[in-house]
This record gives C-alpha cells, structure tokens and sequence, in this order.
C-alpha cells in the first residue's frame, strides 16, 4: 500500500468519525435557545439526592404544569455541592452557565466574589408582592447582599440541634424533657450515661470544622475576622483562640480523649445510624439527619443547640442551599422566567412541602398557617427545631463567616481540631491553624481579586 | 536421622497452615465488599439496618433494584456507558497500536523525541488539563452529549507506552521474512505482530475499557441532562448524606459493578500479565 493510500484511508476515517460525531452533537444541542416569544427555558442545576431529588422533581414538574406554554424549568443534577462548583466554573469560562444554580452554603462567599449573578434584590426591588420579613431574620442576613436586600434566594435551611435518646438518657437517671443547655452541661451528661450505660455519651460531626463554627457562634464569637466577612471588608483570616473556644474545645477533647465521644471520622451516615440504633446518649447534628436519626420519631427528644457563652449575640449559623440567578449572557425573559421559579419555591406551601419531604427547615415563616405545616409541627421535636430557628439573633456572629475559601480553610481547622481530639494543646494547635489559614485566604483573596 | 525429617516435615506443614490461614483472610477481606454489596443490593434497607443480622441472606428481594431504576434512567445510562467504554477502547488500542508501530517499525526520524514527548504527557495530572478540555469541547458544541464524554481520551500515552514495548521485543528477522514475502503494514500488523503480543493487546484493551467505564467526574462535568450521562453519573444521585438507602445505593453500586466484574474474571490472567509487561525491560 504506497503513503498516498495510506493517507486516503486515514483522512476518510477521520472525517467519517467527525460526522458521526457532529451528528450526535446536533441532535443533543437545541435545548437551550428559548425564542422571546415561545416558552422559556430555565436551565437549573442542582445537588440533591436521594429523597430529596425525588421531591424537588415533582416540585418542578408541578411549577412547569402551572406555567405551560410560558416556562418550562430543565432541572437537573449536577454532583456533589464541590463538583457544582467545579462544574460552574467550567461553565463560566465557556459561557454557559445555568439560568438558576443551586449552591451550598459555605459557597456563598464564592458565589457573590464571582461576580456572575445578579443579585436577587435586583428582582425583589421591583415586585410589590415580595414580602422581605417572610424569612427568619437569621436566613435573610446570612444570604444578605452588601448593597441590601438578598444576594440569592433561601432555599433549603437547616441548623444542628441536639438530639437525645430517649431511653440511654433515662437509663442514667436524667430527664430528657431538661435537657441539657450549655456545651459543659452536653459533657457532665455525656459521662453520666457513658459512666452507667455503657453507650457513648455523646457524637457529633467531624468530617469538617462546622460543629467549631456552630460552637463558636453560639458563644457569640466571630468564626472570621474582622466582622466575619459581614463588613465593609474582606475576611483576612480565622478566630480560634477567643477564651470561649478555647474552653469548649477542650471540654470536647476531654470527651473525645476518655472515649466517652464516639468520633465518626468523614462518616456521616455511621454517626447517624449510631445515634439510631442506641449507641450512642446524645448527637449533635443537622436538623436534616431527624427522620433517619428517629425514624420512630418519639424515641428521641429534639433540644436546642448547646451554647458556649450567655452572650446575647450567641445564635446557630444555618446550613442548606439557596438558588442563585446567572447575569451575564442570560437575557431578561430567562432572567425573570428565574425569578418566577424562586418565587414559587419560596411560597408557603411549596416550602411546607419541601420541609416536610426532607426534613430541612421551612425558610418562609407563613408556613406555620398552612395545612401541612401544621401537621409537621405537631411533632415537638419538628417544633424545637423551628422555634430555634425562629428565635436565632440575626446577630454577626450567628450569621456566620462569609469568604470564598470557606472550603479549604474549613480541612485546615479539621485537621488541627482531629488533633486535639488525639490529646495535642488547644491552644497552640488552633495557633497552627489560624497562620496556615489566614495564608490559604489570602491566597484566595489574591486569586478573586 | 529421622527426627530432623519429621521435624522438618512438621515444620512444612505448620508453614502451608499459616500460609493458607493467611490467603483465607486475604481472601475474605477481599471478598466481603463483594459479598455486601450484592447481598445488599438484595436485602431492604430496614434489615441492613439492623447490623450484623442484615450480613445473613435471609430477607431477598428485588425491591431494592426496583426502586433504583425508578430515581434514575438507568437503562438508558447503562446504553450511553456501553457506548462510551467501547469507543473509547476501540479508538485507544487502534490509535495505540498504530502509534507505537511507527515509532518501533517505520524508522522515521526523532522518534525518540517524540515518544519522550507522549511519555511526558502522563506526568501531566489529569486534574490540571479537565478545564482546558472543557474549554475545547464546549467551543465545540459537545457538551451534553455523549461523544464528549470519550473524545479527550481516545489516544492514551499509556497504551502507546505498552504496545512499543511489546513491539520492540518483535523479532527484526520475523519482520524481514514477513516483508520479504510480500506482506503490507496493515498485513504484517494483523496476521504476524498482533498474535505475538496478544496479552499485551488484551490487557491494553481491558484496562482502557475498565477506565472508561468507570469514569466519573469527566462525564459528570461535559454532561447535563440525565439522558445522556452514564451509569457512574447517574447511581451518585442515589446516595445521600443525611438520609441514606443503603439498600438503593447497594442496588446501583452492583448494577454497575457486574459488567467489570464479570469482565475482569474472564480475563483475570491477561491481566496480571499485562500490568507487568515491559516491566522488566
């Protein structure tokens, strides 16, 4: 067979491959040019799974139902809060990012140094019908924009409360209708049952720095400085060394380091089935974890987080998601079919619904007068749990810390904090921490500019 | 004399019962994440629960399974999964074997060059290229379809890299003879150079086929809409962190793990000997 040949074939298998190939793109690739006049599309991205992707389905399927012929949301699952964020900044470069984006948390920071939202007060501004004072106070200033208003729509919400075992509890002769109220108080009960149960007294998260930042805040302190990124200015770096955080850490390290705690690692899931199949007196977790941390729902009693101070600025930091609106590149109709979407999750009896299906809390407060609000709140410990979020202080330290690099700097503390748990000095451990972090932010800061 | 012996004999015998003792617990180690995850796949949620007594195979049902293709799509991803690992394999060990022939056989020049240029590009961590990929596949109009799903991948510098030192250790004379007789490239390549290095071809083919079918955040990222994701895509939205089925995770864990299984015990001894091929050279 002589080059010339050998070329022939090759540059016919290649262009035979490139058709086919170009092919498929055309048939997958239409989805995403809404004219103005017909139906617009709304791209949504999200993170849920397991039930709740089940949920937000139908929630979507029913919203599309209402609004046929006008909008039709495309929703779908994009990984793991961090893959999202991976994923969203591929979009970014590329310009194709999603008309809504479903976003954790701890991203907040990152989603508002993007610059490539716009704001949902831009929105709410315009529309008489918005009710700002539906939100807890606490939901409003954690997602709060710096020119006022919402940077982005709460969706999900939660916050870590403690659970008690009902029966580990009473088999050491105390009463879980008292519950304990204070971090020191969380440890003297969690060696009593430890001491005449045999169970460990007491879990709580480890995979990150979260249940650190929870304890701070209810101790009234700042997690970041200055101000927790809550500000004129940016977050320079970590607090760990305020007297409160010291004296709960090593409240906790004596727990951990007697065996009365049981440590679950990254192992959510093991925490939780611990708690459920009696191994365990007390948790310390999300208010998410309820119905597979009591599927009973009267085996165990629901109290408010622990504090670590009486500072009246003392509150619970909320974790979930909120929907973000994409700016750039997205004309005005996707922009507003958005906004039509977050509106309709955000009604009171989208919201009941939601909470009831998944166990977050409801993030618009008129969902105690709808039906299936109040069939949830009938169970006490669904109670407790709103009435904390109710009554969270929208004070600095309870809205938490707001920087882009929340997520490395959140294995930093971890990690000093996994070795505090193994017996090393609070102090000079959670020193180590606060340099290596404040690098890691200004790195970040550097890097957004 | 005889004590020694026996005593020797003793001795072997004591050895064969540790060594044996120690492939059990090898083998147990290694097997129980099998068992559990088909047992699982099995059993419902509530009985897992329950700890040890959910490890005993007593309550089987298909339910969980049942429930599994109900969240997601399944069959479809099964489809898009299948398409994917055979085009990406198909492609890497044609491209692989065509490569590494013009770098062994057709003594062009800078040769060596070039191969340190491909070995090179496995010191690149994946990570670092997946942006510039993405770049390049949406400016392509690609994304959401499955051909971006295995396009970056249909030349691989490792199957290069295995293929060359399979073919270096080819006879020349073989060659020779094969030319002399009249045999073209693609001749001599099908009917005398490939059924020399079937094991290489082998173990080449089924470690690009387990990689591609086990891909997960490339295919994640460069699709969107759950009809054209694979399998690994789409059994992650089965799991959940506060409130997890195990007995559904399990059920799309075993889906997905059969096929390679299977796979692998078919062909388990080509692939041993792949992975050292070339070692040793």
């Amino acid at each position: 067979m002589s080059f010339r040949t050998r070329a022939l074939i090759a540059a016919v298998t290649g262009s035979a491959l490139l058709l086919a190939l170009s092919g498929c793109a055309a048939a997958g690739s239409d989805a995403d040019s809404a004219t103005a006049s017909g139906p617009v599309t709304v791209t949504f991205w999200h993170a849920m799974t397991g039930p709740a992707a089940t949920e937000l389905d139908t929630l979507v399927s029913q919203f599309n139902e209402k609004e046929a012929g006008k909008i039709t949301v495309d929703a779908s699952f994009q990984g793991t809060y961090a893959d999202v964020q991976t994923k969203y900044t591929a979009a970014v470069q590329s310009g194709s990012t999603p008309d809504v984006l479903m976003m954790n948390d701890i991203s907040t920071g990152f989603m508002v140094d993007s610059k490539k939202t716009t704001p949902l007060s831009t929105f709410t501004d315009k529309d008489s019908s918005f009710d700002a004072d539906s939100f807890p106070p606490i939901v409003s200033s954690y997602y709060a924009s710096a020119s006022g208003g919402l940077a982005a729509m709460p969706f999900s919400v939660s916050q870590p409360v403690l659970y008690l075992n009902r029966s580990l509890v009473t088999q050491a002769g105390l009463d879980p209708d008292t519950p304990p109220t204070t971090v020191a108080e969380v440890a003297d009960w969690a060696e009593k049952i430890h001491a005449s149960t045999g169970a460990y007294g007491m879990t709580m998260n480890m995979s990150d720095s979260w249940m650190i930042e929870e304890m701070s805040a209810s101790g009234g302190e700042n997690f970041c400085t200055p101000e927790n990124g809550r500000g004129s200015d940016k977050v320079t770096g970590l607090d760990l060394t305020s007297p409160t955080q010291v004296t709960f850490m090593r409240q906790l390290q004596k727990l951990f380091v007697d065996g009365t705690a049981l440590n679950p690692g990254t192992d959510n899931s093991a925490m939780t089935s611990a708690f459920a199949s009696d191994k365990v007196g007390m948790m310390i977790t999300s208010s998410g974890a309820y119905t597979t941390a009591d599927p009973s729902k009267t085996a165990s009693k629901v109290a408010a987080f622990p504090k670590t101070s009486d500072s009246k600025d003392a509150g619970v930091v909320i974790g979930g998601n909120a929907l973000w609106i994409s700016g750039d590149g997205h004309s005005e109709a996707q922009q507003k079919a958005a906004y039509e979407f977050l509106t309709y999750l955000h009604s009171a009896d989208v919201q009941a619904e939601w909470a009831s299906a998944t166990g977050y809390l409801a993030s618009n407060t008129a969902v105690a007068d709808t039906t299936v609000g109040k069939q949830s709140l009938s169970d006490p410990n669904v109670a407790a749990m709103a009435d904390q979020l109710a009554n969270t202080p929208a004070s600095q330290a309870a809205a938490g810390c707001r920087t882009g690099a929340f997520p490395t700097v959140r294995a930093t503390v971890i990690g000093a904090f996994n070795q505090i748990v193994e017996g090393a000095d609070v102090t000079s451990s959670m020193k180590g921490a606060e340099s290596k972090a404040a690098d890691q932010i200004a790195a970040y800061n550097t890097a957004a500019g | 004399m005889r004590q020694p012996t026996r005593r020797s004999s003793t001795r072997a015998r004591i050895r064969g019962a540790l060594l044996y003792g120690w492939l059990v617990a090898a083998v147990i180690v290694v097997c129980f994440p099998l068992y559990y995850i088909f047992e699982g796949a099995l059993t419902p949620t509530a009985w897992l629960d329950q700890g040890l007594e959910g490890l005993l195979p007593v309550h089987l049902t298909l339910d969980n399974v049942i429930r599994a293709t109900q969240v997601i799509p399944l069959g479809r991803q099964f489809g898009n999964s299948l398409v994917v690992t055979i085009c990406q394999t198909v492609l890497q060990v044609a491209i692989g074997i065509a490569t590494a022939y013009a770098l062994v056989f057709c003594r062009l020049r800078g040769t060596r060059a070039l191969f340190l240029v491909l070995l090179s590009s496995m010191m690149i961590p994946a990570e670092t290229t997946l942006i510039a990929n993405y770049l390049t596949i949406s400016s392509w109009h690609l994304i959401d379809t499955v051909p971006a799903v295995f396009l970056p991948f249909v030349a691989s510098a490792l199957s290069i890299f295995l293929f060359r030192q399979a073919f270096l250790s080819f006879p020349g004379e073989l060659r020779d003879a094969a030319l002399l007789d009249g045999a073209g490239h693609f001749r001599f390549i099908r009917s005398m150079l490939l059924p020399v290095v079937r094991p290489t071809l082998i173990s080449v083919t089924l470690v690009s086929a387990t990689a591609a079918w086990n891909g997960f955040f490339w295919p994640l990222l460069v699709t969107n809409s759950p009809d054209n994701r694979t399998v690994q895509v789409g059994i992650a939205q089965l799991s959940n962190a506060e409130a997890t089925d195990v007995g559904v995770v399990l059920a799309g864990a075993a889906m997905v793990t059969l096929p390679v299984l299977i796979v692998v015990l078919l062909a388990q001894r080509f692939l041993a000997g792949g992975i050292t091929a070339g070692a040793l050279k």
